[in-house]
C-alpha cells in the first residue's frame, strides 16, 4: 500500500463517489434493508454515474433510486421491497434504460460475495435453487449463472455451483470508524463484513469517527480491517432513513413520502430533485429535513441508551524480563553470543 | 557499522546472536502500510522489529485473526490474546485465511523451514520419513503471500525436497505459477544462520546474497547440496543497530538471545516453581495438610 493512499483515507462522500465509483463499474451495496448506505447511494445518484453493474441481496429504494435514475445497466438481484398496489420508480427504470436483472436468492447474493471475499472462484449452492425456475430463466450472466456438476464427494449426487463475485467497490454505512479505516459495526451483520470485503475499494461511511485506541479497546467489533478500506466518510444520519443499531430508528413516515412519490414519475422526479439533487451533501440533507420537519421530526428517531456489558480484554501486562526474572547480568552471558567488531562511534 | 579494511577508525568489540542478525535482516522486507502475516519465534521478531522500527504502520496479522495487535510481549501462539494490549480486529482463523490469504491481501508472509531446497520449496513435515512438524499455516502463506521471507534457524538445504509442505518456486522458472499459484506471489529471501538467499529472476535458483559476520562463502557452499551461486556483488550481512539490538533484548529476550539462553531460562524458572512446592511440602509434613482458603 502506498502511503499517501494510506493517509489520506478520510474524505467528503463526494470525493469518496469520483474516486472509486467510476461510470461502468460493478457496484457492490453491502447491506440488507438497513442500515443501508443511503448517504453514498444518493451521492451516485448525484453525480449520475451509469452503466453501473450493482450487486445487493435484499434491495429496498437504494436499488430503486440506482434504477429510477438510470444509473444501473445490470443488476444482480434477490428481493425488492415493493408496495403491492401500482407502478414503481423501480418498473420504469427497468424499460426506459433497458435494465438487465439477474435473479437469485437473498443468500446465494450474500454467499457469492462471500466467495469473493475470501478469494474463490464460486461457490457450492443450495439445490433448491436448481429446482425452480431462478436455475432456468437466465439473464446476461448465461450459462455463468449456476453450473450443475456430479458431486465429487458424494457419488450420485449433484453439486450446484454459483460463481464468486468481486465488485471494484462496494458502500457500507456503519457505526465508528477510525482514521485507518478499521470499521466496527455491532447489531445485526446481515451482509455488511462479507458485501464489503468482497470488493476491491470499500467505501465505509460511518456514524462517528474515534479514535484508533477506541477500536482496539473492542476489536471483536471491527468488521473491516483498515487495511482493506479505501475512503472513510464521517456522515452522521448517513443511513437515514433506514435504522441502525445505536443511532437512530427507521424514519417510517418519511420512507412513506418517497414509498408514495414513487407511484408516478412526476411525484417521484419531485422526491428526487428535493432530496438528491437538490442538496449537495448529507448535511445539506438533514438541514434541509429540519427545515421542512423540525427538529422533533429527527429527535424522535434517535435510539436509547442500551450499552452492552463490558467485557475483560487484559493480559498478564508482563514483560518477559519480569515473568522470568531475566536479568541484565544473565543476558549479558547469554551463552550463544559470539563478538564482532565494530566502529567505535 | 562493522570495521572497513584500512579505516582509522576505533573499533571496539560488540556481543551478538545469530538470532538477532538473522531477525534484524529478515525485518528490513518489510516496507510501511505493508500487510504482514507473521508466525512465533523469528518471524515474530522480525515483524515487531520493523513496527517498532522503520515501519510504523505496517499491519500485523496471525492465523488466529488477531490483526493489528500491540503485544506487551512475544505472542506465544497464533491467537495469544494475553499479550496484548489491543488489536485493531479479532476474527478466526477461517476468515483470517480466505479473506486476507487466499484474496491476496498480503503483502509480506514471513515463514521458518525445517528444511529448504534450491527453489525455496519447503518441507516442514517428513524428514527421512520421519513426521517432524506439519504445515501449521506455512502452506496458504507461502502460496498466495506477495513477498514470503523464509527464516532456516537449525534447519538444512537440500537439492530437492523430499516433501514440499509450503511450494517455493517448484522446479524454477515458472513451475510455481503454470501449477496454478496467483502471479506476483513467492519467496524473496532466505536468512539462515550463515548467509542470506535470494531467487534468481528468470530460473528461481537460490544464490547467496550475503553471508553473516564471521562466516565465509566457503563456509556456506560447503553446507549446500548443489553448486551455490554467489552473487558478483555479495557483502556481508549488515550487524543490528544498537537500538535494535535493544528493543530485540527486552522485548524478546528468549528469541534475541537463542535456544540456549531460553533453555536456561525455562529451566531456572520451573526451577523456582518447583522450590516452592518443594518447601510447602517440607512444611506441611507431619501435620495435615492445611489449605489456604481463608
Amino acid at each position: 500500500m502506498v502511503e499517501s493512499e494510506a493517509e489520506d483515507k478520510v474524505m467528503p462522500m463526494e470525493e469518496a463517489v469520483k474516486k472509486f465509483v467510476q461510470d461502468g463499474c460493478f457496484l457492490g451495496i453491502a447491506s440488507v434493508g438497513e442500515p443501508t448506505p443511503v448517504s453514498a447511494i444518493h451521492e451516485v445518484a448525484r453525480q449520475k454515474k451509469r452503466n453501473l453493474t450493482v450487486i445487493q441481496a435484499g434491495s429496498s429504494m437504494e436499488i430503486e433510486i440506482l434504477i429510477g435514475t438510470g444509473c444501473t445497466k445490470r443488476f444482480i438481484s434477490s428481493y425488492v421491497y415493493r408496495v403491492r398496489s401500482g407502478e414503481r420508480a423501480y418498473d420504469r427504470g427497468i424499460r426506459k434504460y433497458n435494465v438487465e436483472v439477474e435473479d437469485y436468492t437473498n443468500y446465494t447474493v450474500a454467499a457469492m460475495l462471500m466467495a469473493g471475499a475470501m478469494g474463490l472462484t464460486c461457490f457450492p449452492a443450495p439445490i433448491s435453487l436448481v429446482a425452480s425456475s431462478i436455475f432456468t430463466k437466465r439473464s446476461f450472466l448465461g450459462e455463468n449463472k449456476i453450473k450443475v456438476i456430479d458431486d465429487p464427494f458424494k457419488p450420485g449426487q449433484k453439486l450446484a455451483l454459483i460463481p464468486a463475485f468481486k465488485p471494484d467497490v462496494s458502500v457500507v454505512h456503519v457505526q465508528r470508524i477510525d482514521k485507518y479505516g478499521n470499521a466496527q459495526m455491532w447489531g445485526p451483520l446481515a451482509n455488511m463484513k462479507w458485501g464489503s470485503l468482497a470488493a476491491k475499494n470499500i467505501i465505509v461511511s460511518a456514524e462517528e469517527i474515534v479514535e484508533h485506541d477506541i477500536v482496539k479497546r473492542s476489536p471483536n467489533t471491527t468488521i473491516i480491517p483498515g487495511f482493506r478500506t479505501s475512503a472513510v466518510v464521517i456522515e452522521p444520519w448517513g443511513g437515514h432513513p433506514t435504522g441502525l443499531t445505536g443511532y437512530y430508528e427507521v424514519d417510517y413516515p418519511f420512507g412513506m413520502t418517497y414509498v408514495t412519490s414513487s407511484l408516478s414519475e412526476e411525484t417521484y422526479n419531485e422526491w428526487i430533485n428535493e432530496w438528491v439533487y437538490g442538496v449537495t451533501d448529507r448535511s445539506q440533507y438533514i438541514q434541509h429535513y429540519i427545515e421542512k420537519y423540525g427538529h422533533k421530526a429527527l429527535e424522535r428517531l434517535k435510539v436509547q441508551y442500551c450499552p452492552s456489558a463490558p467485557v475483560n480484554l487484559g493480559a498478564t501486562y508482563k514483560s518477559y524480563l519480569e515473568e522470568f526474572g531475566i536479568t541484565k547480568e544473565m543476558m549479558e552471558e547469554a551463552p550463544e553470543f559470539f563478538e564482532v567488531e565494530v566502529d567505535n562511534e | 557499522m562493522s570495521k572497513k579494511v584500512g579505516s582509522r577508525k576505533e573499533t571496539r568489540k560488540i556481543k551478538i546472536t545469530v538470532d538477532e542478525v538473522m531477525c534484524t535482516r529478515a525485518s528490513k522486507e518489510i516496507r510501511d502500510w505493508d500487510v504482514v502475516f507473521t508466525g512465533h519465534g523469528h518471524p515474530l521478531l522480525s515483524s515487531y522489529l520493523a513496527k517498532k522500527g522503520h515501519a510504523p504502520n505496517c499491519v500485523i496479522i496471525t492465523e488466529g485473526g488477531i490483526i493489528d495487535p500491540d503485544p506487551y510481549r512475544p505472542l506465544e501462539h497464533p491467537n495469544d490474546f494475553g499479550s496484548t494490549r489491543g488489536a485493531s480486529m479479532c476474527t478466526d482463523i477461517t476468515e483470517t485465511f480466505t479473506s486476507f490469504v487466499l484474496a491476496g491481501h498480503i503483502d509480506v508472509g514471513y515463514l521458518a523451514g525445517v528444511e529448504i531446497d534450491k527453489y525455496g520449496n519447503l518441507n516442514t513435515s517428513y524428514i527421512g520419513g520421519e513426521h517432524v512438524a506439519g504445515s501449521g499455516g506455512q502452506n496458504e502463506v507461502g502460496g498466495y503471500a506477495k513477498r514470503t521471507v523464509i527464516s532456516i534457524r537449525h534447519g538444512s538445504f537440500k537439492e530437492k525436497c523430499e516433501y514440499i509442505t509450503t511450494p517455493g518456486y517448484l522446479d524454477g522458472y515458472d513451475s510455481r505459477y503454470k501449477a496454478g499459484l496467483p502471479p506476483g506471489t513467492g519467496p524473496v529471501i532466505v536468512v539462515s544462520q550463515k548467509g542470506v538467499f535470494r531467487f534468481h529472476e528468470k530460473t528461481k535458483e537460490m544464490y547467496l546474497e550475503s553471508y553473516h559476520p564471521g562466516v565465509t562463502v566457503e563456509e556456506i557452499k560447503q553446507e549446500i547440496p548443489w553448486d551455490l551461486k554467489v552473487s558478483p556483488n555479495v557483502f556481508e550481512t549488515p550487524l543490528p543497530s544498537e537500538e535494535e539490538l535493544k528493543f530485540m533484548r527486552e522485548w524478546a529476550p528468549t528469541i534475541s538471545l537463542g535456544k540456549t539462553f531460553f533453555q536456561t531460562v525455562m529451566f531456572n524458572y520451573l526451577q523456582t516453581f518447583m522450590a516452592e512446592a518443594q518447601s510447602r511440602k517440607q512444611k506441611n509434613s507431619g501435620s495435615p495438610p492445611i489449605e489456604e482458603t481463608q
